[in-house]
């Protein structure tokens, strides 16, 4: 008795001593949104050849993450010191003074021809690297690729995802009033810097297509009087027409995940489908068999689906089906027209334009169909294209009127950060590439 | 901790010693009050529950089996101390469905419809509470003006069609101007995304920063002594006098200050709108956004995070890549806010250090998705 009594005694000593140390619980559900505040002191420039080039890095790196909307470059004036040199130590109560979050240095070399672009990133509140050092080394004539490449390791640094400013977009260059309008195919730098035309204005293009590694594009030309699918090398600008089954029109193709299967929509007899096309072996599949306009279609990033759009309903609307065709089932349920599905390279979302009451948006949805958000609205949005890491959508964007002009636009998946992407030119049908290796 | 666990365990040391010695745990036989009772057989017991069970259907269920045990005589009843059966009472007379009472005549007083507004009763002001002492006139928030609507108002559509007066000139076949100059015309397209991450944080609401107390219970009015009781002679009421102690006795009310007690839900809130301050979720990842996370952290006395002690002790929503981004934005607001007051650390009640020492904090960024 007396024993189970001393037991139970301790148990309640136990239990006290174990209340006592019983860990504050809470959770937290407000914060701030809110661009994060870096600082990025000028790169140092290890020789006098290298200064012009390392201020230069450093404003396109700058450029580059504060373009995001995600962070804010907190200006040189408000600096209490510099680091003296690339590998000194970092005197972090001064950037936690200025509220820097996040701090990156680096240092430029040029010499022999070759440039060479090291840099550090830190959590200035843990006093802590963000990741370990890394250098890139090229021509001193690549030196903005380098610039984006710093970026894309600094913004995945921070954020956790994959970066996308060492990128191409290949688009539609337009010139000439609207009802004259010359066309030709351009790639530039996904900021629009180094624009480079792959195709004279002969003819009209529409709707360029990078392939998943970006070396080659597929589009659609006239020059033959009616709508044919072209391949073109990106390197050489040679090209070839993709034999297709005889019909009257062929366009809006895409390439498959592996680049060697190009799906796209053929008009026999004032019927539109879906066909595929293997590059390899010149086989050609039927993939829809309506009496309905089935066009628009692209692959799921598995390479397992295909969204497309069709008016089989009687009005256009998003459809998935298998790669290999089959039985379709309908996503969107929304008011208005819905056209032009493009599939994330997450694959989680689908991109879309809708027109509606109207106005043209682009709008996302998952891939089911749920939770439909519109991220736009004008007179008229199109042409959705994915950045290569899911975050950040890429479209074309018409004013109104006789004199209305065509040009790209970006808008960050949370609807933020929607800003004018610099062409020379009018510009439309945007196709985002993938990260360059 | 160690105060207090050295407290209890000085208490609970003594309480041991106590019981073990028994000092003045010496018991005392009780007065024990004897009542007479009567012995039945079990024949006699099933009858007297027959007699009031009510007749219920008898349903056939197969018989278990009967163990062997010789049949022994049921001692006879003893009929002076036998159970009364009570008698079955007589059916209760139902009246006809098919007629039903009449209904109660009712006068039913006619409506007075008159157009004048009812005087309405006048009605105290509630008492206004005490201004607090702490707090000075807080300023009502205002309103912060929206980003997504235009500063100017934007030009009606225009209709679909139009027929101009001027005819307009046919096209030429001469190569066409660059229009690379030509300016953009935005005004029918206004953006509907805003350009700019603009938070309620940026622009202060005007809002008490801390809540007000509550009022304190008023004091419960004092127990009229009875009238006419006579406490000796009037038979003693256990719940009477549970509650007129209570009445008497209020339970004592937590007071502020003392060491060991439970952290107040405002020292709660506090520390939590603290770190909420720096908590920054504007460069997370999508992936980092649907990702919950709890970390585990010591503090000092002072209020400040031991940096060494910061760590993830699990994640939801998320894979670990997105659990990893959302720890080191966890981890920074926690290391950031710190330094708000100066340096001083986070705002907590220092004679409850105990309660705030360790503590699990779950990031929950749900309500902070746009989509």
């Amino acid at each position: 008795m007396m024993i189970r009594f001393l037991t139970f005694l301790m148990a309640l000593l136990l239990a006290t001593a174990a209340s006592a140390q019983e860990p504050l619980r809470l959770e937290l559900t407000d914060g701030v949104i809110e661009p994060l505040p870096f600082a990025l002191p000028g790169f140092h420039a290890e020789d006098a050849g290298a200064e012009e080039l390392a201020t230069d890095i450093s404003r396109v790196v700058a450029q580059d993450l504060t373009g995001t909307g995600l962070f804010r470059q907190i200006p040189r004036s408000a600096f209490i010191s510099t680091p003296d040199s690339f590998t000194g130590s970092i005197a972090f109560a001064d950037w936690r003074a200025i509220n820097a979050q996040a701090l990156v240095i680096g240092e430029v070399a040029a010499s022999g021809g070759r440039l060479t672009v090291k840099f550090r990133v830190y959590d200035v509140f843990s006093g802590a690297e963000m990741g370990e050092g890394l250098q890139f080394s090229g021509t001193p004539q690549g030196w903005r690729r380098m610039a984006h490449k710093v970026a894309d390791a600094v913004y995945s640094r921070i954020t956790g995802e994959e970066g996308y400013f060492d990128s191409r977009v290949v688009y539609v260059a337009e010139t000439g009033p609207k009802d004259n309008r010359a066309k030709r195919l351009a790639v530039m730098d996904y900021d629009g810097a180094n624009v480079q035309y792959l195709t004279d204005s002969s003819a009209i293009v529409l709707a360029p297509r990078f392939s998943p590694n970006g070396d080659r594009v597929l589009y659609t030309s006239y020059e033959s009087g009616f709508p044919r699918i072209y391949v073109l090398e990106v390197s050489t600008v040679g090209r070839q027409q993709l034999t297709t089954q005889p019909g009257d029109m062929a366009f809006s193709p895409r390439f498959g995940r592996d680049g060697q299967q190009v799906i796209y929509s053929l008009s026999q007899g004032g019927n539109t489908d879906i066909w595929r096309t293997d590059l390899r072996t010149g086989q050609h599949t039927r993939l829809t068999n309506a009496p309905s306009i089935e066009t628009a279609p692209s692959f799921s990033p598995d390479g397992t689906r295909i969204v497309f759009e069709s008016d089989r309903s009687g009005q256009q609307q998003l459809y998935v089906m298998s790669a290999n065709g089959g039985e379709a089932r309908r996503i969107s349920f929304g008011e208005g027209r819905y056209g032009a599905p493009v599939w994330s390279p997450r694959g989680d979302l689908i991109a879309f334009t809708k027109q509606n009451a109207g106005r043209f948006h682009i709008g996302v949805m998952r891939t089911d169909g749920s939770e439909e958000r519109l991220l736009t609205a004008s007179f008229l949005d199109e042409g959705p294209t994915w950045a290569p890491n899911g975050r950040v959508i890429m479209f074309s964007r018409e004013t109104r009127g006789a004199g209305g002009t065509s040009s790209l636009f970006s808008v960050d998946i949370t609807g933020r950060n929607l800003k004018q992407v610099p062409t020379p030119t009018g510009a439309s049908d945007p196709s985002w590439g993938p990260l360059q290796r | 901790m160690s105060a207090g666990l050295y407290i209890s365990g000085a208490g609970h040391a003594a309480l041991i010693l106590w019981l073990l010695a028994g000092w003045g745990l010496e018991s005392e036989p009780l007065d024990m009050q004897v009542t007479e009772v009567s012995m039945i057989s079990g024949d006699a017991f099933e009858a007297m529950l027959r007699a009031g069970a009510p007749d219920a259907p008898v349903e056939e269920v197969a018989a278990p089996p009967q163990p062997d045990i010789a049949p022994e005589e049921p001692p006879a009843p003893d009929e002076e101390n036998a159970p009364q059966v009570p008698e079955t009472p007589a059916p209760v007379d139902v009246p006809d469905p098919e007629t039903p009472p009449a209904p109660p005549e009712m006068d039913t007083p006619e409506a007075e419809v008159t157009d004048t507004v009812p005087e309405l009763p006048q009605v105290l002001p509630a008492p206004a509470p005490p201004p607090s002492t702490e707090l000075g006139e807080s300023q009502r928030p205002v309103p912060r003006p929206s980003e997504r609507i235009a500063p100017e108002p934007v030009a009606p559509p225009e209709p679909d069609a139009q027929v101009d007066d001027q005819v307009a000139e046919a096209t030429s076949d001469a190569p066409a101007e660059e229009t690379s100059e030509t300016e953009v015309d935005q005004s029918t397209a206004p953006e509907e995304a805003a350009p700019e991450i603009v938070t309620e944080a940026e622009t202060p609401a005007g809002a008490p920063e801390v809540s007000l107390r509550p009022q304190a219970r008023p004091s419960r009015p004092a127990p009229q002594p009875a009238e006419t009781a006579d406490a000796e002679s009037a038979p003693a009421d256990p719940v009477a006098e549970a509650l007129a102690e209570t009445v008497a006795d209020p339970a004592p009310q937590p007071t502020a200050g003392i060491v060991g007690g439970e952290l107040s839900d405002a020292a709660k809130t506090g520390f939590l709108r603290q770190i909420g301050r720096c908590w920054n979720v504007g460069s997370a990842s999508t992936g980092a956004m649907r990702t919950k996370v709890t970390v585990a952290f010591s503090m000092t006395q002072e209020g400040r995070v031991d940096g060494g002690s910061v760590r993830m002790i699990g994640f939801e929503g998320g894979s670990q890549s997105d659990a990893d981004t959302a720890y080191g934005i966890a981890r920074r607001a926690l290391l950031r806010c710190q330094n708000e007051t100066d340096g001083a650390g986070y705002d907590l009640p220092s004679d409850k250090y105990e309660q705030w020492r360790n503590v699990e904090l779950t990031f929950n960024p749900e309500n902070m998705r746009s989509w």
